[in-house]
């Protein structure tokens, strides 16, 4: 037997599909504002055999994986190194509280002004995109780290070296997949706005570009097939790979708690 | 309460909302006011004219017909398609590629008016470039949009020089006119703009840049760059209707004459010299009328490249 929350979420759902039938077959749109979810899913299945969709969408992912490998570095080290440099400390602080509330798409205009179309325009929003959440958690929890075993450090005089690799890694990695979760889900969000507002990937094989150049030849089934890409993809991300819980057992770091 | 009754509570709502869909579209509204949309460029003078002058109040008021007139300026032709197809636009001015697109995408609309010819060029900055032969992957071309005119002269030309319609379509970078300008400008060599009056004379002012194709040499005849379309609905209000044509039909003839009136508000508003735009209409780099050319042309070549499911007659695609 289906568990009762399954059985809801399907029945919702099937509500919602004949609904956007009906409402497609027999309203007074015209296909090209509604197109039935046939024409939407067999449009996703040609644009999965002809135009490479599995790609694009693996260019999207790496993109955002690549800057928030970069973003992940920069904000480790200026956390680390905040921890002992206030001036470090203090001016990481007020970049990230100017930076932070400002949206990758605002910077774009700009950044192309300095730096031209280019995939460094893109990552250099990218890796804005995705750094200041990841500082904002890091600092966090460096800082409850650091307070919580400062005694044990001074009493055993722990050397720096192992103090990272022992104390403050295992005790923070926990919250380093907290901030890959967030710094996720607005790194891929900016990618897409960018992708599609500008198309300025240099090979354009992303998702953004897909729904861009879909809507620039009228084909409302074909951009729809391209958000239920980006939905999957974004599910995918933010429920499955970035849920620490599941990273625990695998590291098994919980102990330190 | 039991899955039965709740499934016949979510069937009478979607009744509920499919027949209120249906009565909201079938009402009759009275038109309260004309909503045009143009885009960037000396290519849509006549309709700054049209503005400045005040000709289609004019028009209106002599049919007497009282309505608010809106004026629109769209970055690129798919959000003027959007805006017509969700009932947000009565009158919009386009190339004739997507027009032509949104023609064979269902979308109940005609021709009525040619707008304008004019120079289109592919400027490059990149002294080891004569032509399309010399570029490489690495090159990005910044045009308005997949699907523009622009797009459609560059496949045009890559097919007959190349072999290859579509031997550029990963390099296109989608910018509108004005915003293309200021990343040429401020971009490296490897960037090309396809763009329109006045934004060439912009672009040629920077350092090294020059003319590697003409949209001309492309289509290898004359062609009509941009043309007014509208719905059937707003077709059949024919008060309507005759009002804005005649009215485009002035507006056209006023820039023909080339008064020094004109001249100066057009040099205003597009901010070029008085001198370069006299230049412009004299040579013809730019001219105006509703005579519409190249229909077939842009047809039969979109359908050779697949962009169009069929060919389009004459009938089809204009309103008379």
């Amino acid at each position: 037997m289906l568990k009762k929350p399954v059985v809801y979420r399907l029945f919702f759902i099937s509500i919602l599909i004949i609904i956007w039938e009906l409402a497609a077959h027999f309203g007074p749109y015209p296909d090209a504002l509604f197109p039935s979810l046939v024409a939407v899913v067999k449009r996703l299945g040609m644009l999965v055999m002809e135009e490479a969709l599995l790609l694009k969408a693996l260019n999207s992912i790496s993109i955002v994986l690549i800057g928030m490998i970069i973003s992940a570095l920069i904000a480790l080290t200026l956390s680390l190194l905040g921890i002992y440099l206030p001036f470090i400390k203090e001016n990481t602080k007020l970049l990230n509280s100017v930076a932070s509330p400002l949206p990758g798409i605002a910077l774009l205009p700009i950044v192309i002004l300095w730096l031209g179309l280019t995939s460094k325009a893109m990552m250099l929003i990218m890796v804005h995109a995705m750094l200041w959440p990841m500082v904002t958690t890091l600092t966090l929890a460096l800082e409850r780290v650091h307070f919580k075993y400062l005694r044990l450090i001074k009493v055993f005089k722990i050397p720096f070296w192992r103090r990272i690799s022992t104390i403050y890694l295992p005790g923070i990695i926990n919250d380093v997949f907290a901030g890959f979760e967030i710094a996720w889900s607005r790194g891929w969000r900016t990618l897409l706005s960018v992708e599609m507002i500008f198309g300025i990937v240099g090979s354009h094989s992303g998702l953004g570009w897909l729904i861009y150049e879909r809507r620039m030849y009228m084909d409302t089934a074909g951009m729809l097939a391209g958000l239920i890409a980006i939905a999957v993809c974004g599910v995918l991300f933010e429920s499955v790979l970035f849920k620490a819980k599941r990273w625990e057992v695998f590291i098994g770091t919980t102990d330190l708690h | 309460m039991s899955l039965v009754k709740r499934l016949l509570v979510m069937g009478l709502l979607m009744i509920l909302l499919i027949a209120y869909s249906g009565c909201t579209s079938e009402k009759h509204v009275e038109k309260t006011k004309i909503i045009i949309a143009d885009q960037f460029g000396l290519a849509y003078a006549p309709l700054e004219v049209m503005k400045s002058y005040g000709l289609l109040e004019k028009e209106l008021k002599n049919a007497n017909l009282e309505v608010e007139i809106v004026w629109q300026k769209f970055g690129n032709t798919s959000s003027i398609r959007e805006a017509m197809l969700s009932g947000g636009l009565d009158v919009g001015f386009v190339g004739i590629p997507p027009f032509l697109i949104g023609l064979d995408n269902g979308m109940d609309w005609k021709i009525f008016s040619g707008l304008s010819e004019s120079q289109v060029s592919l400027i490059a900055k990149d002294s080891s470039i004569d032509g399309l032969a010399d570029l490489t992957s690495e090159h990005r071309i910044i045009l308005p949009q997949p699907g523009s005119i622009q797009h459609i002269l560059l496949q045009m030309a890559a097919e007959s020089q190349l072999g290859n319609y579509a031997a550029f379509d990963d390099q296109l970078v989608p910018l509108s006119h004005p915003d293309g300008v200021i990343a040429f400008e401020s971009g490296g060599l490897e960037q090309l703009h396809f763009t329109a009056p006045p934004y060439i004379s912009k672009d040629l002012n920077v350092n090294g840049a020059r003319t590697i194709l003409e949209g001309k040499d492309s289509v290898g005849e004359d062609y009509t760059f941009i043309v007014g379309i509208c719905q059937r609905e707003f077709y059949d209000q024919k008060a309507f209707y005759e009002a804005f044509k005649s009215a485009l039909r002035r507006s056209i003839e006023e820039i023909q004459l080339g008064s020094d009136e004109i001249l100066t508000l057009l040099s205003e508003i597009y901010e070029i010299p008085k001198d370069e735009l006299k230049a412009d209409l004299r040579e013809k780099t730019i001219s105006f009328s509703e005579e519409v050319k190249g229909l077939d042309r842009f047809s039969e070549f979109m359908f050779k490249t697949g962009t169009l499911s069929k060919v389009f007659t004459v009938e089809e695609l204009v309103w008379e």
